[in-house]
């Protein structure tokens, strides 16, 4: 087994909820509840979910975009965690991220040769001639062309910003990259030409990417690994193909079933579930799905699962799929 | 079966600071009573705005040609006040976003009842009975306690549900639903689907889906048209569409999404991007893009032609119809 290049242990990330007059904290969102995971070098593990379950969140705590609340961040043998905040900022050249809005994450003042250049001062890299070296070759390597490094943002469509946004990731030779939402703003026919592009550069650059989003046949194409998300916390990850194959919390199963499919003529069989995500400020207690779970029982409602391996490094967070008593 | 919307040969333009732009070019199709019609297309196909110069709903910039008849009447040659009495009555509309389309200062049930008052003569009390009953319809769970509330204290499937039962108050003859779902996370937007289809069984309206998403086309309509730079440019059943999609950029488009129960290595890309609506290529506005264009592509505009199951815009397809 390899070393894993981040591990993530028990994090949390609280937001407190301020009210009254003098705007005491009177309780907390909590956005990430305590969260396990492992990134091993050069794959690609995916986070899904739905809106409000904390995927983006646990992605800016691990950079430390967002100081957490509790948990371990271990990368590179340091705990992020805990790093002071100047080596925290030496230590981003090795952690990258790409943004949701490539219209939103680019300076419209700046050229793009002043964005890319930016991410390379900023971390002492190379010489004035090196950087520009740098730079041209890897406005080619995302599909543009050297000439386009002289201008700025608004000459560009959503598709051609966002390969500056990976650009300005690759740049710096990052170890790992955080891509929160990359392609969810893009047309479908734009959105393969970047999902194409980032799958070559897994391949050219031997990449670790922690891909999050909500699109889940986005999300198998794209990566190895996937943990799905609920309410802060995981409740199943898995190897893509055991995932898909043979999904086990019923959450996982649900939203599977949920994704419309683009054949006709074929029917399947949906779990449609009942009501909306419960509010992360006041979750349900036991387990946070039970509310909306055909299964639940009296132990689910009382009784917080925890994550744990079913076999083939499947790990699932229900006591049904656990005491076997949910087949699979 | 009646058809219920025919739409001719309109044309949409904007008066724009760099001139007149025109974003819906020509467009032809027609929805029959009670079939879902889908329209596919990608951001800034004209979609949105066919919807609107249907609904009349254009900004002051905006002006249209062509014909529109709807249920027998001519749309476009109603009177503004005849035209109140389409809107929301035998038209409805269902938009994207359910925050900015309700009013946030007004409790939900008083907007039903504002749109049941306008085109009904019922009393204040009927009209409550109605927006209470409607609720209910949607899937409301505490309907006469949801009555009384402000839309930001629902969520965004609920407000979905909202927007429903406003459009389905006054029993339209057609509902035109613009992204109804893509705002949605998959598992509310699998419970708004199924609560389409569930109206539409009971009540027989006519849907007008507009959509991005080839699966939920796949599950909803019956008939799609794809639009294209402002051109419809493949219309069909939609298991044709599914099956032997004709138009390049139809099997572009499909071959473009990953799809769950597939394994491929590499998307197939459509290289570029749209045309902006003052740049439109002189022949067939794909042809830029289009990895099988040919010659007269590039010459000349491709008309609308009747194949043996669709219509497809394309050069490609005409050979084959003169050599037939």
């Amino acid at each position: 087994m390899t070393t894993p290049l981040l591990e993530v242990k028990g994090l949390q990330q609280h937001f407190p909820i301020k009210g009254g007059f003098l705007k005491r904290t009177t309780g907390h969102v909590k956005a990430v509840d305590g969260i396990d995971l492992t990134v091993y070098p050069g794959e690609t593990l995916g986070i899904v979910g739905e809106s409000g379950c904390g995927k983006s969140t646990t992605g800016r705590t691990i950079l430390r975009l967002l100081e957490p609340t509790a948990g371990e961040v271990w990368f590179d043998g340091k705990d992020l965690a805990k790093l002071p905040k100047e080596e925290m900022r030496v230590m981003r050249r090795n952690l990258q991220m790409i943004f949701q809005d490539p219209y939103a994450s680019l300076n419209p003042r700046m050229t793009i040769k002043q964005i890319l250049m930016e991410s390379l001062m900023v971390h002492n890299i190379g010489t004035k001639a090196e950087r520009e070296k740098v730079i041209e070759e890897i406005i080619q390597v995302v599909g543009l062309r050297k000439e386009h490094l002289n201008r700025h943002p608004h000459d560009f469509s959503g598709g051609q910003r966002q390969r500056i946004g990976i650009a300005r990731a690759l740049v710096v030779k990052p170890k790992l990259i955080i891509a929160d939402e990359p392609v969810s703003a893009l047309d479908v026919s734009i959105q393969s030409q970047v999902l194409n592009l980032l799958k070559d550069l897994k391949k050219e650059f031997n990449l670790t990417l922690m891909f999050i989003s909500h699109d889940l046949s986005v999300v198998k194409h794209l990566c190895d690994r996937i943990a799905v998300m609920y309410l802060g916390r995981i409740v199943e990850i898995a190897d893509k193909r055991t995932l898909f194959e043979n999904p086990s919390h019923p959450y996982t199963r649900a939203l599977l079933s949920a994704v419309p499919v683009a054949k006709p003529r074929q029917k399947r069989e949906r779990i449609l579930l009942t009501g909306d995500l419960p509010s992360p400020a006041n979750p349900p207690s036991g387990c946070t799905f039970h509310p909306r779970c055909p299964y639940a029982t009296e132990t689910c409602k009382t009784q917080v699962p925890s994550l744990s391996d079913i076999g083939k490094g499947q790990l699932v967070s229900c006591h049904l799929v656990q005491s076997g008593e949910l087949i699979r | 079966m009646t058809t219920i919307l025919e739409v001719e040969q309109l044309r949409t333009r904007f008066r724009t600071d760099s001139g007149v732009v025109s974003v819906v070019d020509g467009v032809d199709f027609f929805i029959r009573a009670g079939e879902t019609l889908g329209v596919v297309g990608e951001s800034g196909c004209g979609k949105s705005v066919t919807s609107l110069s249907i609904m009349r709903l254009l900004p002051p910039n905006g002006s249209t040609e062509g014909s529109i008849r709807f249920n027998g009447k001519n749309v476009l040659a109603l009177s503004e006040k005849e035209m109140q009495g389409v809107r929301g009555n035998e038209i409805a509309m269902i938009f994207q976003e359910p925050m900015t389309s309700l009013n946030p200062l007004h409790t939900v049930g008083k907007q039903i009842e504002e749109a049941v008052m306008l085109h009904r003569k019922v009393t204040k009390a009927e009209a409550k009975e109605r927006a209470i009953a409607m609720l209910k319809a949607v899937g409301m769970p505490r309907a006469e306690e949801i009555y009384g509330e402000f839309p930001h204290q629902l969520s965004g499937g609920m407000r979905q549900r909202v927007m429903i039962a406003m459009a389905m108050s006054c029993d339209p003859k057609l509902i035109i639903a613009d992204e109804p779902t893509t705002a949605l996370d998959v598992t509310i937007q699998a419970q708004i689907l199924d609560l389409m289809r569930d109206l539409k069984e009971k009540t027989g309206t006519s849907i007008m889906l507009i959509t991005h998403d080839l699966g939920v086309v796949a599950e909803m309509c019956d008939r799609v048209i794809v639009m294209y730079a402002g051109q419809v440019v493949e219309e069909t059943d939609v298991d044709t569409l599914f099956d032997s999609p004709k138009h390049p950029y139809t099997i572009g488009l499909m071959n473009s999404i990953p799809e769950l129960d597939e394994e491929r290595e590499y998307l197939e890309t459509i290289p570029g991007a749209v045309p902006l609506p003052y740049q439109m290529p002189v022949g067939c506005r794909f042809a830029p893009r289009c990895s099988q264009a040919i010659a007269i592509c590039h010459e000349k505009p491709p008309e609308l032609l009747q194949l043996d199951n669709q219509k497809c815009r394309c050069w490609l397809y005409a050979k084959e119809g003169e050599q037939a």
